[in-house]
């Protein structure tokens, strides 16, 4: 869990390596599979979907990817398409995980197994669960910005979290695994706001507030991706930049160049291309009737300036699926 | 007293009838209101459950509205397995159309079934165990889903099984058997001790001093008086009617000897008779009655009597008997014969009545007396006899009381004097005195009765008609043992005929046969009584003998019968020429006397003379014959200076009439006793047979 920052990403890529390897024989020849997404307009789905559709070819499956355009009743009415169309299999990445529960609900009455990507479910009923390694990777984070702050001798100061809504699991494990960092480092939490609308105003105000309230706070961190610059902005606008260092979950194209530069301390990148593939291969192994885990974790690429080079190929192929 | 104790202990104790029948009560009672409780709590949770469902529908369709909007399927479905959860329902189903519109059928149909463990199961309508729970659901209701625009989107339907109305019905059931058994232990037990310490308590003390008794089970002391009224009471009343035992027992003691004094005093025979066994007791005196002992007797039973009684009478007996057991005879009532132990027959009077029967209405015990009657009987033999002596007798019986009150005639009587029996009966005696007989003749024959208890005699008794019964009358008194007069009994014998026979003779004694006119014998009475009556009233008494003269010459010529007839003629011609105070007799032959009472002188009486010479020779005619005859008169006067007796008189004028014979016939002369004594002295006697002759 805990492994070195050096040695983990030459072992993630060891792996993707090897089953890169391995999939090279078709096993879904005729067969069909179908892909929902919540909306392939936003690029980690979209990512994902390439994901999806790649190792499909691989394996010689015809997949359909049905984008919900993150509206529950499309996905509804994809998933049932999907089972008129009597797939064989159904990839799930669902609006959210009690969408899925309907989902999976439906396509068991069909009979059609379900590997569900990323987005857990409210249930279990599913062949197997591909997610991300959430609290190792906010944990990588939390070890991330510590080394930050000491670098900065700013080590007596306050952390403020701006959290995806934690009753998902994945805000859960990204919270869990970020404060265990900080206590292991004796850094203080400054409290942790939830987002609600993600939007950035929201962001923008959950940074002006733990600022105002936290004289001490000396970083923020962003469960999500996206808002990253109305938290910059609150930063600055409080008067705090340079004081304040931010650090993300998730990608953005431009993260790159923002932590090597500095202006992101770092970000916990998860890869949903190699999620998408994943989420083929275990079905298709699911088809040929061989045993899947119920549930198996794609690690997210603690990313820093440090690393950066390092985790570089890993980052365009399966974080940006380029 | 031991075994009064140990009779006690086997006898069931009030304290625990009383504690059976009072946990009876409560337990009735507390059972009735549970069964009301259970009945109400019952209602209530049904209603309650209604009133779940209400809510339930009404939360549901609330929250589920936007979800079914917003197609979260899972999120209305968890909010269905909380409700579900929570409200502990048996199912809820909801039917959401804009989801089955996407899967293609009218609803897409989800729920929360309750399965026979109790988890919670999805709700699948292609399920029919499913289906067939939720036909075993005990309540439901369903209501629609609509959205902001009334659009309806789709239906909830809530199910409730009666497992929370079981349990809490349960609870309330175990409840209520707790509440009823504790409140009826705690009663009872508070009412053992209430019971024990103010009722049974007292109640023991008079009972142990109700066991300090005498040998008749009489407490020797007065029974306490406890503290409470009602106790209290009772005890003063039991001690009042202990005081009234004891008076009533010595009372009783009294009457028992009197009882025994009067059967014992009435020589009485007690038998007592189990109907149903025979069982038979008898007292001493019935056995003496028979001339028996009872140990004599033994085995004594009602074989005892049957043996002894008189067949005729047995079976009378026993018809009686079955009279009064059938209830037609208030009680048995017989006289029989029994035989003496010395062979004769006794009469008894059986007598009894049963006093116990049996709830089938048997006779069961008879209890009765004999009494020797063979005294009545015989008693009664004779009186009938002399009933009947009363009723058939000819002769007239009167029973009087001593009062004279007459109280019974016979039919004899009554066929005798023409009187109805209710005449007489209840009258006094007087009414039957006659007033023929004089008042020194009452009374002396109640003189005679009085002193003498009888009266024999001829006695004119009045008849209904007016006329009077000769008839010999016997009043004879009938006196009780103490010799006091009851009654009198009056014989009347009939002695019309004797009477006439007795008038028969004294006519043929006093009068002639031929004539009809006083004989010699009567003539001497009437002499006599003339005379005394001429010397009483100082008057003149004329007595004339008179004989006929030339009768001879015609019973010569005419024969006897013309005589007679002649005789006849002139005798009536004679009462015809007297006066009605005269007397003419016949002495015999053509010989009368006429008797000429109530003259006041000589001369009063030669009218009288005349008319006779003159009328007894007018002729007559005998047989168409005429006949002539005359009469020669020789008068007597009376009174004379000495003294004259009738014979003298009748002698006086027989020598007168001798005197007119001499002197020429039809005449008379009087008597004159110096002219006469020469003759007289010369003829013979006038009843002398010879003067008859030798005048004719």
């Amino acid at each position: 869990m805990k492994a070195s920052l050096a040695s983990r990403p030459s072992v993630v890529f060891f792996l993707f390596l090897v089953l890169s390897g391995l999939v090279f024989k078709a096993h879904g020849a005729e067969k069909h599979l179908a892909y929902l997404v919540p909306d392939a307009r936003i690029p980690f789905w979209n990512i994902m979907a390439n994901g999806v559709r790649h190792e499909a070819a691989e394996l010689d499956y015809r997949v359909t990817v049905y984008s919900a355009e993150n509206q529950a009743k499309k996905e509804l009415e994809f998933t049932a398409q999907a089972i008129r169309d009597q797939v064989d299999g159904i990839i799930l990445s669902p609006t959210n995980s009690s969408a899925a529960v309907t989902v999976l609900k439906l396509a068991e009455r069909a009979g059609i197994p379900v590997v569900v990507s990323d987005i857990g479910a409210d249930t279990d009923n599913y062949v197997s669960y591909i997610k991300s390694d959430n609290y190792q990777g906010a944990y990588d984070l939390g070890e991330i910005l510590a080394f930050a702050l000491m670098q900065k001798g700013w080590q007596s100061g306050t952390v403020g979290i701006i959290a995806i809504p934690q009753k998902r699991d994945n805000g859960k494990a990204r919270t869990r695994g970020f404060l265990d960092a900080l206590e292991e480092y004796n850094i203080r939490s400054a409290g942790l706001v939830q987002q609600s609308d993600f939007s950035y105003r929201e962001t923008y105000d959950f940074t002006r507030h733990l600022i105002a309230r936290n004289p001490d706070l000396r970083a923020l961190w962003l469960q999500g991706s996206d808002r990253y610059q109305a938290a910059l902005n609150g930063i600055a606008d409080s008067g705090k930049t340079g004081e304040i260092l931010l650090i993300c979950f998730d990608a953005e194209p431009e993260f790159i160049d923002m932590i090597a530069n500095g202006r992101l301390v770092g970000a916990g990148m998860q890869q949903p291309f190699l999620m998408g593939e994943k989420a083929v291969d275990t079905m298709d192994l699911h088809l040929q009737g061989r045993h899947v885990k119920k549930v198996q974790q794609v690690d997210v690429l603690p990313v820093s300036s440090r690393n950066l080079d390092q985790w570089m190929p890993l980052i365009v192929r399966n974080v940006l699926g380029q | 007293m031991t075994g009064m104790a140990r009779d006690d202990r086997k006898s069931p104790s009030l304290l625990v009838k009383a504690m059976v029948v009072m946990t009876a009560v409560i337990l009735l009672v507390f059972s009735f209101h549970a069964v009301y409780v259970y009945s109400s709590q019952r209602a209530e949770i049904i209603q309650g459950m209604n009133r779940d469902i209400r809510e339930s529908l009404e939360r549901l369709s609330k929250n589920i509205e936007p979800f079914m909007a917003a197609y979260s399927i899972n999120e209305y479905e968890k909010l269905v397995a909380t409700e579900v959860a929570l409200n502990e329902h048996f199912a809820v189903v909801v039917r959401d159309a804009e989801m089955g519109e996407i899967i293609g059928e009218p609803y897409y149909v989800s729920g929360q079934v309750r399965g026979p463990n109790g988890n919670y199961i999805p709700y699948r309508k292609d399920n029919p165990l499913l289906n067939e729970r939720l036909d075993q659901a005990f309540l439901s209701g369903t209501t629609a889903i609509t959205g902001p625009d009334g659009e309806e989107r789709g239906q909830v339907s809530v199910y409730v099984s009666d497992d929370p109305l079981v349990q809490k019905l349960h609870a309330v059931l175990v409840e209520e058997v707790l509440t009823v058994l504790i409140l009826t232990v705690t009663l009872s037990l508070l009412l053992a001790v209430v019971l024990r310490r103010y009722f049974f308590g007292p109640l023991q003390r008079i009972s142990a001093s109700m066991r300090n008794c005498d040998a008749d089970g009489i407490p020797l002391a007065p029974l306490p008086n406890p503290r409470y009224r009602e106790v209290r009471v009772l005890s003063r009343t039991i001690n009042s009617m202990l005081e009234s035992i004891k008076t009533a027992k010595e009372h009783r003691k009294v009457e028992r000897r009197r009882l025994e004094n009067a059967i014992t005093g009435t020589q009485t025979g007690t038998w007592e008779w189990n109907v149903s066994t025979g069982e038979t007791v008898f007292n001493e005196r019935w056995a003496e009655i028979v001339g028996y002992t009872l140990e004599e007797l033994a085995p004594i039973s009602i074989d005892t009597w049957a043996s002894l009684a008189h067949p005729d009478d047995l079976k009378r007996s026993g018809e009686l008997l079955d009279r009064h057991f059938r209830g037609e005879l208030p009680y048995y009532e017989c006289e029989a014969r029994m035989r003496h132990k010395q062979g004769h027959w006794v009469w008894v009077l059986d007598r009894g009545c049963v006093m116990t029967w049996t709830n089938d209405g048997q006779p069961l015990m008879m209890y009765g007396t004999h009494q020797d009657i063979s005294d009545r009987k015989e008693a009664e033999k004779r009186l009938s006899m002399a009933a009947g002596v009363f009723r058939y007798a000819r002769e007239g019986i009167i029973i009087t009381s001593a009062e004279g009150e007459i109280l019974d005639v016979n039919a004899a009587f009554t066929r005798l004097t023409g009187y109805a029996h209710s005449d007489v009966v209840h009258q006094d005696y007087s009414i039957l005195y006659s007033d023929r007989h004089s008042e020194l003749f009452v009374t002396s024959m109640l003189k005679s009765l009085d002193e003498e208890g009888v009266w024999s005699g001829e006695y004119w008794m009045p008849c209904r008609n007016g006329s009077a019964l000769p008839s010999l009358m016997t009043i004879a008194a009938v006196r009780n043992s103490a010799g006091e007069v009851e009654h009198y009994v009056t014989l009347v014998a009939d002695i019309s005929n004797l009477k006439q026979n007795e008038d028969k003779l004294r006519l043929i004694a006093h009068y002639d046969n031929l004539t009809g006119l006083p004989n010699r014998i009567l003539l001497m009475e009437r002499l006599r009584h003339a005379m005394s009556v001429a010397r009483r009233r100082n008057e003149l008494l004329a007595v004339v003998f008179l004989d006929l003269d030339g009768f001879k010459e015609i019973n010569d010529t005419y024969g006897h019968a013309a005589g007679d007839e002649l005789l006849t003629i002139l005798a009536d011609r004679m009462g015809h020429a007297l006066r009605e105070c005269d007397t003419v007799a016949r002495l015999g032959g053509d010989e009368f006397v006429v008797l000429l009472p109530d003259l006041s002188g000589k001369g009063d009486c030669t009218p009288v003379l005349d008319r006779l010479l003159a009328t007894l020779s007018a002729p007559a005619r005998l047989g168409g014959r005429e006949a002539h005859v005359s009469a020669s008169l020789g008068v007597a006067l009376y009174p004379q200076g000495a003294t004259v007796k009738p014979d003298t008189l009748l002698r006086q004028a027989d020598l007168a009439m001798y005197q007119a014979k001499q002197h020429g016939k039809n005449q008379y002369r009087f008597f004159s006793s110096t002219e006469i004594l020469t003759i007289a002295d010369a003829l013979p006697l006038l009843d002398s047979p010879s003067s008859e002759s030798r005048d004719n």
